[in-house]
C-alpha cells in the first residue's frame, strides 16, 4: 500500500519509534471480528461453530478467519460481524435496561445492536442516523438482530433535540477514518488536513448537543476510527473546557496508547490522558479512539 | 401517518390469530406494545414508545407483520413456540435459499431458532419468502 507523505508525516511525529511496527500493521489484511447476540443466543450455544477465538475485552465476541457473514446464524441474526476494537465504545457506556440512550450518529447499527443487547431490549434507545441509505441499512439490522427497545430518527446530529434527557449518549462521530486503512484504503487516499478540520468542526457541534442532551450525572462515550488529534483529543479537550464535563478511565484487556496532551502547539487538559487511542498494531485491529466524558 | 397503538381487545384479537394460524403460545408477545401504521404492525418497549424527538420517526422496534403476513424479523424474534419444522443444517441452508426440504411445519427452525415461514411443495416444504 502506497500512503501519502502527508500521512507518514502524521503518524511518524504521533508515534515515533512505533511507526515501523504500525505501518507493518497497516499493511496487512484486518482480522475478522464477530459478536454473539445474546438476544437471540448465548456464546457457549455457537462453540464450536466457528473456528474462532475469544476478544479478550468483550463477553461473547471473537476474532475468526472463517466466512461467518454466509453462514447461517448470521441469517438468523445470532452473531453480528463488528470491528473487533469498535466493540469498546458500546462497553465503555456500558447501559443498563432501564436507561433512556441515545446513539447520535447510529447507521448502520453496530453498536446500537450492541447496546440493545446489553439492555436486554430493555429500556430504549433512540438510534439517529441523517443519511437515509444508511437508515434502511440501519433498520434492516435492528430487524435481523431482533431489537424492539429502540426508535430509528432521521436528523442531523447537531440539530436532535429531545423532550426529556438521556442517562447515556453514543457519539460515534463521521471521522477522517484513517483507522480503518488496513480494510479500506480508499480511507487513507481521501485524507488530508482540510477534511480533519472539516471533521473536527462537525464533530464540536455534535458534542455540543450531546453535552445538552445528557442529563446530570450522564456519560457521553465519544468515538472515532481516526487517528487525528484534532478530531480527538482537541473535541475531548474542546467538551471539558466549554461544558464542564470530565472524563472517566476506560480500563480492560486491551493494549493502547492515552490520549496526547499536546500537539504541534496546542496543550490539551489533563482529562485527555483518560483517553483511549488504539492502534492496528497493539491488539491487530482496526484503529480506535474513545473517550468517557461524565456530566 | 400516524402510529395507533392496539388496544387489549385488538391486541387479544391479533394474538388469536397468529396462535390459530402459527402455533405460537401465550406470552410469545408479552413486554412489547404493538403499534400499526400503513399496514404494518411493530412490536416495540412501552419506554421506547415514549419518545418525543424534534425528528421524524423511521421506526419503532421490530417490523412484527407486514399486509397481514409476519415478517422474517418478527418470526425470528417471537415465533420460538410456534407449530415447527425442524431442519439440519444442511436443511436450513437448503430452505433460505428457497428450496425444498423435507417436513411439514408452519415455521421452518434450526436448532432453537425460527427461521421463516414455510409452506408445502410437493413432499416437502419450501420457504414462504415473508418480508
Amino acid at each position: 500500500m502506497q500512503i501519502k507523505p502527508e500521512i507518514a508525516d502524521y503518524m511518524g511525529e504521533l508515534l515515533g519509534p512505533e511507526y515501523g511496527t504500525f505501518m507493518e500493521y497497516a499493511q496487512k489484511p484486518q482480522s475478522k471480528s464477530f459478536r454473539v447476540n445474546t438476544l437471540k443466543a448465548d456464546a457457549t450455544a455457537l462453540e464450536g461453530v466457528f473456528k474462532a477465538e475469544k476478544v479478550p475485552w468483550c463477553d461473547g465476541a471473537f476474532f475468526t478467519e472463517d466466512d461467518v457473514g454466509e453462514s447461517i446464524e448470521h441469517f438468523l441474526g445470532l452473531i453480528y460481524v463488528q470491528e473487533a476494537a469498535s466493540m469498546l465504545a458500546a462497553t465503555a457506556l456500558s447501559p443498563s435496561e432501564g436507561d433512556r440512550v441515545l446513539d447520535m450518529c447510529a447507521a448502520p447499527g453496530s453498536k446500537t445492536t450492541q447496546m440493545a443487547a446489553l439492555m436486554g431490549n430493555g429500556g430504549c434507545i433512540v438510534a439517529n442516523d441523517v443519511d437515509s441509505r444508511r437508515l434502511k441499512v440501519l433498520r434492516f439490522n435492528l430487524n435481523r438482530m431482533g431489537v424492539y427497545n429502540t426508535v430509528v430518527t432521521k436528523s442531523e446530529g447537531a440539530r436532535l433535540k429531545s423532550k426529556a434527557k438521556f442517562d447515556k449518549i453514543l457519539l460515534d462521530a463521521p471521522c477522517s477514518n484513517l483507522g480503518q486503512l488496513r480494510e479500506n484504503q480508499d480511507a487513507a487516499g481521501m485524507w488530508n488536513r482540510s477534511l480533519v478540520a472539516k471533521c473536527s468542526k462537525l464533530q464540536k457541534r455534535l458534542v455540543d448537543n450531546a453535552a445538552g442532551l445528557v442529563r446530570d450525572g450522564g456519560a457521553i462515550v465519544y468515538s472515532t476510527c481516526t487517528f487525528s488529534v484534532e478530531e480527538n483529543e482537541e473535541v475531548v479537550d474542546y467538551a471539558v473546557e466549554r461544558h464542564g464535563l470530565t472524563v472517566e478511565p476506560i480500563t480492560g484487556s486491551f493494549r493502547h496508547h492515552p490520549g496526547v496532551s499536546s500537539w504541534r502547539g496546542a496543550s490539551f487538559c489533563h482529562d485527555v490522558e483518560n483517553t483511549v487511542r488504539i492502534y492496528p498494531h497493539e491488539n491487530d485491529t482496526a484503529g480506535f479512539y474513545l473517550a468517557k466524558l461524565v456530566k | 401517518m400516524r402510529w395507533e397503538i392496539l388496544n387489549s381487545r385488538e391486541r387479544k384479537k391479533l394474538f388469536q390469530r397468529l396462535s390459530a394460524e402459527y402455533g405460537i403460545s401465550g406470552g410469545a408477545l408479552d413486554g412489547v406494545e404493538l403499534a400499526v401504521r400503513g399496514g404494518e404492525v411493530w412490536a416495540v418497549t412501552r419506554d421506547a414508545l415514549s419518545v418525543e424527538v424534534n425528528a421524524i420517526v423511521e421506526s419503532f422496534g421490530l417490523k412484527l407483520m407486514r399486509g397481514g403476513i409476519p415478517t422474517v424479523a418478527g418470526i425470528q424474534a417471537f415465533f420460538a413456540t410456534a407449530d415447527r419444522t425442524s431442519l439440519s443444517a444442511v436443511e436450513a441452508r437448503d430452505f433460505i435459499d428457497g428450496k425444498t426440504v423435507p417436513g411439514d411445519g408452519k415455521i421452518a427452525f434450526h436448532g432453537s431458532s425460527p427461521i421463516d415461514l414455510a409452506e408445502g411443495a410437493g413432499s416437502g416444504l419450501i420457504r414462504r419468502m415473508s418480508r
